[in-house]
């Protein structure tokens, strides 16, 4: 099989790379203003609020630990190697909005489960009030004629 | 590999959770919600890279040792919102 040789300039060439290095900025992001409205909002424990932020941070943390371990986050600026040039911010910031977006909304949607079995479990197993009356005893009953 | 790792984890505090009395259920549920977390962060991860036409769960070696560093940082976070929590009570 004889073999071809394709002359192309260098800069002719694009490379495009699946990057996946910045996928848990917007869960964390997410999860540090959920624990700042955590502790200026009183309504929070009604809602467990808790539960999404633990949820929230703890992932993004996790995740965040992945991505050091592949050498995609690293401890001087700009922090990621993806963004190394201006061009690849684009692709960084889509790559925040569709995984990232994609992973914040999944783990809402497993807090709002959580949320609605919770109080599922909570009805079942709240006991019935018994009835109390507030009538007064009558004559009769007193023995007053 | 780390996904199913984090999940059979998950799975496990969960039962925890649920099972044992005798340790403090609320800081059993923090490692749990932890480990859940980072499960769901994961599988999400592994569907984009299965669309993507990577491979979504990987076994080698690097991949077992990256699990149990991820299982140290789960239960790293954990034991450091303990301690937050208990300083500030």
């Amino acid at each position: 099989m004889p073999v071809r040789f394709i002359n192309v300039h260098p800069s002719q060439l694009k490379v495009y790379l699946v990057v996946e290095v910045a996928c848990f900025i917007t869960p964390l992001t997410v999860g540090l203003i959920l624990a700042a409205i955590r502790k200026l909002w009183r309504g929070a424990e009604r809602v467990r609020l808790d539960i999404l932020v633990y949820l929230m941070l703890g992932g993004a943390l996790v995740l965040a630990a992945e991505h050091v371990w592949h050498g995609e986050v690293v401890p001087w600026p700009p922090f990621l190697t993806a963004m190394q040039s201006p061009e690849d911010i684009p692709v960084v910031i889509n790559e925040m909005t569709r995984v990232g977006g994609t992973m914040t909304l999944a783990v809402t949607g497993a807090w709002l489960l959580v949320l609605g079995f919770t109080r599922r479990v909570q009805v079942k197993i709240t006991p019935i009030k018994q009835l109390t009356t507030t009538l007064s005893p009558t004559s009769t009953e007193t023995g007053v004629k | 590999m780390w996904l199913l790792v984090l999940l059979f984890f998950s799975l496990i505090t969960t039962l925890f959770y649920y099972v044992v009395v005798k340790f403090n259920p609320s800081s059993l549920a923090k490692l749990a919600l932890i480990s859940w977390g980072a499960t769901i962060m994961f599988t999400v991860d592994a569907v984009f890279a299965y669309l993507e036409g990577e491979e979504p769960v990987e076994f080698s070696w690097n991949a077992l040792q990256l699990s149990s560093v991820l299982i140290a940082v789960v239960i790293a976070i954990w034991l450091l919102s303990l301690v937050l929590f208990s300083r500030k009570h």
